[in-house]
């Protein structure tokens, strides 16, 4: 028997299992929503096109960790217009379900012969002024949080940060930079991730917890933090 | 026998082959392949999800499916060289890379036998000549009576 010979070889898709980028992006004098794989360096889309329903919450806050009101456009991209120090909005896809003919975006008591499937949450906390009252978890669900002033640092520079969930620490949470993954935080949530480079950042980190549920076997939370240091600083 | 008997049976023999060319045939044969996995970084598999394999500088694809359970992506090169896989997902996730590979596919008609490569062919003349015996056969009793 010749037998037959499987070359093997292993292609890495993504830094967090079913996560995709959400980020807050200056434009047209205010922030601008995007979700895809800009910055995360791998081959999937760069922009997935979200539906506006799917945003479940957009908070505003001032220097002092203070919610302000703002202008929101409702429809794609979501946009805020407003003077916000710290920006987050959170979403949800909704449930996916993985079958043998490719992954649906519907529960998994409605999909055929459901292999996996998963309720998604994303965030994102866009940092452009800060003050020592931001270093604290700012909404509910998963968080990023620096401990120090992101905005100072430059490349080659740690940054600390606590990983939270509704407000408490987490330990296994899987956080990445530009979708490589960098590790898990420690019992109190906290990790340090090294700038690799200026310009705009992307850090992310990624929770599943299982559930039962007729609609999912799982819920994925994934959160953002996004800041801007000057390019080659 | 009359040229109308003749011309039954060689219909007879005929039809049967017209059937079988609407059966869905297989051959197994063993063959040297390409076998890549995708995953996520936290293990998990990408499976059943699109890919579609090229050669260096095609636009058509070589090959197109879905990754199997495990997220593997195995496919038969017919040459050595440069290979592209893009695969995807419905929810926007993906991979885009090339790599080289020394591998020829062994589907070669050269690595199987001479039988094997004109099995069809050697089969279709024996039924010919099977039906044309009979025939004779048939003629030479007719012509005793």
């Amino acid at each position: 028997m010749q037998g037959l010979l499987l070359v093997l070889a292993i292609a890495l898709v993504a830094g967090n299992a079913r996560a995709h980028d959400l980020w807050l992006e200056k434009e047209d004098g205010g922030l601008g929503l995007h979700y895809g794989h800009k910055y995360s360096s791998h081959g999937g889309a760069t922009f997935v096109e979200y539906q506006v329903e799917w945003v479940r919450e957009a908070l505003c806050f001032d220097a002092s960790g203070a919610r302000i009101p703002f202008q929101s456009e409702e429809s794609y991209p979501y946009r805020m217009q407003g003077e916000c120090a710290v920006a987050l909005v959170s979403i949800s896809s909704g449930y996916w379900t993985k079958t043998p003919y490719g992954t649906q975006n519907v529960a998994k008591d409605q999909a055929r012969m459901p292999v996996k499937s998963w309720l998604s949450y994303d965030s994102v906390k866009r940092i452009d002024h800060w003050t020592e009252s931001l270093a604290k978890p700012l909404a509910g669900g998963l968080e990023l949080t620096p401990l120090e002033d992101p905005l100072k640092l430059h490349e080659g520079k740690k940054l600390h940060l606590r990983v939270t969930f509704d407000g408490r620490p987490v330990d296994d949470a899987d956080v990445a930079y530009d979708g490589k993954p960098r590790g898990r935080p420690g019992p109190d949530g906290a990790i340090n991730i090294r700038l690799r480079h200026g310009g705009f950042q992307v850090i992310q980190a990624s929770l599943t917890r299982s559930i039962t549920s007729e609609k999912a076997d799982e819920v994925i939370h994934s959160t953002n933090l996004n800041f801007e240091l000057p390019e080659g600083r | 026998m009359s040229l109308r008997r003749v011309l039954v049976l060689l219909l007879c023999a005929w039809l049967p082959g017209r059937a079988l060319a609407h059966d869905l045939l297989h051959q197994i044969t063993e063959a040297e392949a390409v076998s890549v996995r995708l995953f996520f970084a936290d293990g998990r598999d990408f499976s059943f999800e699109s890919y579609e394999v090229y050669r260096a500088g095609d636009e058509i694809p070589f090959q197109v499916g879905r990754t199997d359970l495990e997220g593997r992506v195995v496919f038969l090169p017919d040459r050595a060289g440069t290979w592209r896989i893009k695969a995807f997902s419905e929810d926007g996730h993906g991979a885009d890379f090339s790599f080289s590979t020394d591998l020829k596919s062994g589907v070669q008609d050269a690595n199987r036998s001479f039988l094997e490569r004109h099995l069809r062919i050697v089969v279709g003349v024996s039924v010919i000549f099977g039906v044309f015996g009979l025939v004779n056969l048939l003629m030479r009793k007719g012509g005793r009576r």
